[in-house]
């Protein structure tokens, strides 16, 4: 079967030349129409599966680093993951973050040797995956491919330097020195007019949910309008506590793994069960890799 | 300085940037100077005065000892005197004048000074120093053989009480005109580097990477592709970096070639963003000849696009116009992009906000009160409306 790529780019004449680019380096690709958005991206490369997307940074809708971790999230769990290389005309953030993880990006206006070296380095992935497409399903709960997981973790780290660059330009303070951070012991949330003391210990998760973070506790569930609702930014929230006691499970949630009662794998997809409750919630294929049995 | 009161990091200047040179080190040898300069004039002078007055009694080379040997100990008492009372009272205002900084800035240790002080000083420190003076004087005239001073007069009380009056009031002048030219320099080459700083930051807003590279991109492909559309791009490019280049250069120009430059800059952006982009660009002809600050307006293109229309899939309508209100220059940019509330959701990327700061300083420097920039939702409910007014006549 021909490989197929999807071009995300919103500038036409861009993703026109980069799809002749394509075709004339690699005659036996099949370049789908490119994808002018970071909405349409995510659509469109999880209804057409392409081996392969270039991804450009800056777009309308979603950007590229976002829309990749959503095509990640969604994408089918028995099928491979698409070969990600992301293309940008100037991001000094997000260049530097793509040497430190090593992952494959090419710079507008792109340099046809440069073009010719990713598609020879994409050609050989391919035919590495190809003889055992059914590497999945089998072993444990998650049976992550080698290579896929280096490409898992490259995303999650770029995501993360994304936050930190956005982080910074908003205080316009130089990084802070990195010090030995303070655990959160007790949150302080308001309730009403009053002010609630609540263990961290006694936090089931935290789930980001529009401006707020919500702490999910035993109780908490059991009393409407007893909510608690935080609003420090979960990314902020998740440097004060114990990467230990609590994981991040989803890009909004983090989980207290005393909290959790088991993991089990409901139509492909890992859920974690919460002891005492009912609902599930859902693992990120970005985060599965500490899932395993011991 | 474990005592709260006794470290008044709140009051307006703080020890630490405490200036040296209000300091016995700083101040004091470089008053030091001119005093001495000063005193040894002023004994010239009276030694001439009185020799070419045939007043001059015994041996000339005596009399100028004497003279000088007064001049210099009075001198030198009212500028020890004067000076350590002076930069006493300066240590202490130091934490009371709230503009400490800006008046040490502009006149040095006079900056800090007041008229009942300088009074007071005068009274008190001058007889005070003539006495000293007088006194040291004498001392060290026993020190030269008796024979040396026949017949040489020596100043009287008041003489002297005058001649330190006048020293001090003479190094003090000179010093602080000393101060000023050496403040009035510092800020001369300050505003310089100043100027020069904002000239180059503009360059460098304008010539944004992101930009220049997708452009040079879109180029590269055009190239092979449809070299007549290259061509026109590129001409737009050069005419774009030529007028950025020149226009970061001067303080005004008219205001037809602020929108000549605004429209190579749309007619790249539609080339890139393709069928997204629409523009519209409208100057009354009457208006190309008013005189405006360069570059004032393209910030607010650049904000259009990049937090009205890009972000948004479907794109919309960018349109630029200028009109006469009254005595006042009105200069619109509207976009039917996802206007301000959606773009303050958005995650700021690098720079946000630096363009809408950068205009009104540029406003208040250049027209004081008389200009604004206005922002505000879209006339339709959707997108964006920027508009400068400025005062047609300066």
């Amino acid at each position: 079967m021909r490989p197929t790529a999807l071009i995300a780019e919103d500038e036409p004449i861009l993703a026109e030349a980069l799809s002749l680019q394509l075709q004339q380096l690699w005659p036996d690709l099949q370049v789908l129409t490119p994808a002018m958005d970071g909405d349409e991206v995510v659509e469109r490369a999880l209804k057409e599966q392409p081996d392969i997307l270039f991804m450009d940074i800056r777009m309308p809708g979603r950007n590229g680093l976002d829309a990749a971790e959503a095509i990640t999230d969604a994408w089918p769990v028995d099928a491979p993951l698409p070969l990600l290389v992301f293309v940008t005309a100037y991001d000094e953030h997000a260049m530097a973050a793509f040497e430190r993880h090593a992952v494959d990006y090419v710079l507008k206006p792109v340099q046809t040797e440069r073009l010719a070296a990713t598609c020879q380095r994409l050609q050989r992935m391919i035919a590495q995956r190809a003889p055992s497409p059914n590497a999945a399903g089998q072993g444990g709960l998650v049976a992550a491919r080698e290579p896929e997981q280096a490409s898992l973790d490259a995303l999650r780290a770029l995501l993360e330097a994304e936050q930190d660059a956005d982080t910074d330009a908003d205080t316009d303070s130089p990084p802070a020195p990195a010090a030995e951070p303070t655990r959160l012991r007790v949150l302080q949330v308001a309730v009403g007019s009053a002010l609630k003391f609540v263990p961290i210990e006694s936090v089931h998760y935290f789930e980001a949910a529009d401006k707020y973070v919500r702490a999910v506790t035993a109780e908490g569930r059991q009393v409407p309008g007893a909510e608690l609702l935080l609003r420090t930014p979960l990314r902020e929230l998740i440097g004060s506590l114990d990467p230990e006691q609590f994981w991040q499970i989803h890009r909004g949630i983090v989980v207290n793994i005393a909290a959790i009662d088991k993991v089990t794998r409901i139509n492909g997809r890992l859920r974690v069960h919460i002891r005492g409750q009912d609902d599930t919630l859902e693992v990120s294929r970005m985060f599965s890799q500490r899932f395993r049995a011991m | 300085m474990s005592s709260p009161m006794r470290s008044p990091l709140s009051a307006a200047g703080g020890w630490q940037d405490y200036p040296r040179e209000l300091t016995m080190y700083g101040s004091i040898p470089q008053t030091g100077r001119v005093h001495g300069l000063w005193s040894v004039a002023v004994g010239l002078f009276l030694w001439l005065v009185r020799w070419l007055d045939g007043q001059q009694q015994g041996p000339a080379g005596s009399a100028l000892l004497v003279t000088l040997m007064h001049t210099l100990c009075l001198g030198y008492w009212c500028w020890l005197l004067v000076g350590m009372a002076w930069l006493n009272v300066v240590r202490r205002r130091w934490q009371i004048v709230p503009d400490a900084r800006e008046r040490y800035d502009d006149s040095g240790v006079y900056g800090l000074l007041s008229w009942p002080l300088l009074l007071v000083t005068g009274l008190l420190c001058v007889p005070l120093a003539t006495a000293l003076g007088l006194f040291t004087a004498n001392s060290a005239m026993q020190a030269v053989p008796a024979s040396w001073l026949q017949g040489v007069s020596k100043p009287s009380w008041g003489l002297s009480l005058v001649l330190a009056l006048s020293l001090a009031l003479g190094t003090f002048t000179i010093d602080w005109l000393r101060v000023r030219l050496m403040a009035q320099q510092r800020r001369a080459e300050a505003a310089q580097r100043q100027a020069l700083e904002a000239q180059l930051q503009r360059l460098q807003a304008q010539l944004e990477p992101h930009m220049l590279f997708n452009t040079l991109a879109n180029l590269h492909a055009l190239i092979g592709a449809h070299p007549g559309r290259a061509q026109d791009m590129l001409q737009r490019l050069i005419a774009f970096l030529r007028s950025t280049l020149q226009a970061s250069l001067r303080t005004e120009h008219p205001l037809g070639q602020e929108f000549a430059r605004a429209e190579d800059y749309l007619a790249l952006m539609a080339i890139r963003m393709g069928p997204r982009l629409h523009t519209e660009v409208h100057l009354p002809e009457d208006l190309g000849d008013v005189r405006v600050p360069p570059l004032i307006v393209q910030p607010l293109l650049e904000n259009a696009i990049h937090h009205g229309l890009e972000p948004s899939r479907k794109g919309g309508r960018l349109s630029l116009t200028a009109r006469r209100e009254g005595q006042q220059l009105c200069i619109e940019v509207l976009d039917t992009g996802q206007g301000l509330l959606a773009s303050a959701k958005a995650p700021r990327r690098e720079g946000g906000g630096v363009g809408l700061q950068n205009i009104r300083d540029r406003l208040r420097s250049t027209y004081g009160s008389r200009a604004e920039l206005r922002l505000e939702h879209g006339p339709e409910g959707s997108g964006t409306l920027a508009s400068l007014h400025l005062p047609l006549h300066r």
